[in-house]
């Protein structure tokens, strides 16, 4: 995620989520799934791609699959 | 080829390149936004003056706008029925980061203007082999790897790789989709 919205991996926390993260816009959402996708070797289907718009979110949609 | 001069889009308007722009498209080159962009040797707004009127009738440049502002430029350009290039995408860098998709619009505007009015079925074009990110973004709206060609481009006095991408029409709709739930969520 910090690699992804070019923060700091300080900077990612639980709370953290696309209201408190500045650049998380629409493209840096792209990269994170696109990251997501290549890092944990899964495919995130297209009806949730706009669901994982925070920490908790992703890593509930990670364990899930 | 006959081009629209504009495009008009939700976020963004797309409007045909005059020589007025050469001083913002300089600035853009020459800023860090311009970093995977070659410049050419003395390259100076006249040069960039130069270059737009130079431009033929095979090619549009657009200027990114929002309302007033510039925001960037995007390209249609060698087309050749049936293949098209999109490309030449810059963005100022005060509007990177800005939460609004200028760049992403852009690009989606711009195919579908390519398929959907000039009806012409593929896009392609390279992207710097070290460029992960517009390679990664490509990839997500639908675009595949043709080809990778080593050291093939001399970019600012060093020898760099370019992939060689292409979208085809059918898949960009069918990809534009889910790009149209992730904006949705943004709006």
């Amino acid at each position: 995620m910090a690699k992804s919205f070019e923060v700091a991996i300080e900077d990612i926390n639980d709370d953290s989520s696309k209201d408190n993260i500045e650049s998380w816009d629409s493209l840096h959402h792209i990269m994170m799934i696109v990251a997501l996708e290549r890092e944990f070797n899964i495919t995130v289907p297209d009806e949730r791609v706009g669901n994982l718009i925070s920490y908790k979110l992703i890593m509930s949609e990670i364990n899930g699959i | 080829m006959v081009f629209d001069e504009s495009i008009h889009g939700e976020f963004i308007d797309l409007y045909k390149v005059n020589i007025t722009d050469a001083a913002d498209i300089y600035r853009w080159r020459t800023s860090i936004s311009g970093q995977y962009l070659n410049q050419p040797p003395g390259y100076t707004i006249e040069s960039q003056e130069q270059w737009i009127r130079s431009r033929d009738d095979r090619e549009m440049n657009y200027i990114i706008r929002d309302d007033e502002e510039k925001v960037g430029m995007i390209s249609i350009y060698d087309v050749s029925y049936p293949v098209s290039n999109v490309g030449r995408l810059i963005l100022d860098e005060k509007y990177l980061n800005r939460g609004t998709p200028y760049g992403l619009e852009a690009l989606l505007l711009t195919y579908d203007y390519v398929f959907n009015v000039m009806d012409i079925p593929k896009i392609s074009g390279t992207i710097l082999g070290r460029n992960k990110k517009v390679f990664d973004l490509q990839k997500y709206l639908g675009m595949i790897q043709e080809g990778y060609l080593k050291n093939h481009v001399l970019l600012n006095g060093n020898l760099e790789d370019l992939y060689v991408m292409s979208l085809f029409r059918e898949d960009f709709y069918k990809y534009a989709e889910r790009i149209n739930i992730i904006l949705n969520k943004f709006r």
